[in-house]
């Protein structure tokens, strides 16, 4: 199961698109499920588009890992040698990231 | 255990690789006294609040650091378009980042705009206020084409200290300001040409218009999506 995940997550981003137009919120809820599996997605304002599949429905507490990740996000875009659609490549931001799963998730 | 082992890929063993997520390979396992010995390191980025009650900055050290750029900028470059055309660059690295920025620190009223006149007023109120302290002075709409808007500033903080020779008279150093809209209207995907124009008034010898010229695909998404 796991192997398909990337594809999954991927198919779901024509949602997202057709979504994005439709609401001004940030956080997009449940967009997409797949035999069990559900996508959520987040937009920031800047349309950078973050996608969690999770077999549990829990709304809030993803609400709330999306918002910190958002704040992670703004914080290694601020970085002068970063740029937008770059990819993420820093250890401690991966780590943080799976603090975050870790306690909402 | 094996199903763990999955997602990794089968090439060789990836060598001289940092830790962290590589998009083509996927997370990069580290092993665990490796983690903690980066969790402890010195404080880094991702340590800082991005939330700064008044986040204001000296006017001096600001104009200083523009003329600056501005000098930088004109040694390099090969007539007033050029260098408008580089102050606009810089611009809107600033713009991409700092829209990001903004939203966040609205914290739980943020939203994205998704009309274009919400998003002008957005710029024209918001970020007005965050970068120069005021909301800007007018915004309107062009008369003669559906796809120009102008920002009208009496008084740009930026120029405030520039006096610009008699032969760039076409320059406008807000062309920096300038590609902070355009920044912030292309990373909203409101993809637009935004150039300042200077067009004195009377008591208003400074005074900026910066001309919004959104491409042809905007408009179009806005009519289908909202004429119903």
């Amino acid at each position: 199961m796991k192997e398909l995940n990337p594809f999954i997550l991927h198919s779901s981003l024509d949602i997202v698109e057709d979504i994005q137009w439709k609401t001004s919120q940030l956080y997009l809820k449940t967009i997409d499920n797949f035999y069990g599996y559900y996508i959520s997605g987040f937009l920031t304002s800047g349309n950078i588009k973050f996608l969690l599949i999770h077999e549990t429905k829990n709304e809030e507490s993803i609400r709330q890992f999306f918002n910190d990740l958002n704040d992670l996000y703004v914080k290694v875009l601020l970085n002068p040698f970063y740029k937008v659609n770059d990819a993420i490549t820093s250890p401690v931001f991966d780590l943080k990231v799976k603090g975050f799963a870790k306690k909402y998730l | 255990m094996s199903s763990q082992n999955i997602i990794n890929p089968s090439t060789s063993k990836p060598t001289g690789l940092k830790a962290g997520y590589n998009p083509s390979l996927g997370p990069i396992q580290l092993p665990s006294s490796y983690q903690s010995q980066i969790a402890s390191k010195s404080r880094n980025i991702y340590d800082h609040s991005v939330f700064r009650r008044t986040p204001e900055v000296n006017l001096s050290s600001l104009s200083f650091l523009f003329s600056a750029m501005i000098e930088q900028t004109q040694q390099t470059s090969k007539g007033v378009q050029q260098l408008e055309a580089k102050l606009n660059s810089y611009g809107y690295g600033v713009g991409n980042k700092f829209l990001e920025l903004i939203t966040l620190r609205e914290g739980k009223s943020a939203k994205r705009e998704t009309r274009i006149v919400e998003v002008l007023q957005f710029i024209h109120s918001q970020v007005w206020k965050t970068l120069f302290g005021r909301p800007a002075d007018g915004l309107e709409k062009s008369q003669d084409s559906e796809d120009e808007y102008m920002i009208i500033d009496n008084l740009p903080l930026m120029s405030q200290f520039i006096s610009v020779p008699k032969d760039f008279n076409q320059l406008n150093v807000n062309a920096f300001t300038a590609g902070i809209i355009e920044g912030i209207l292309d990373s909203a995907y409101f993809q637009a040409n935004v150039s300042a124009h200077t067009m004195a008034a009377d008591g208003y010898p400074l005074r900026t218009v910066f001309l919004i010229k959104f491409d042809h695909g905007v408009l179009e998404r806005e009519a289908i999506r909202f004429s119903r």
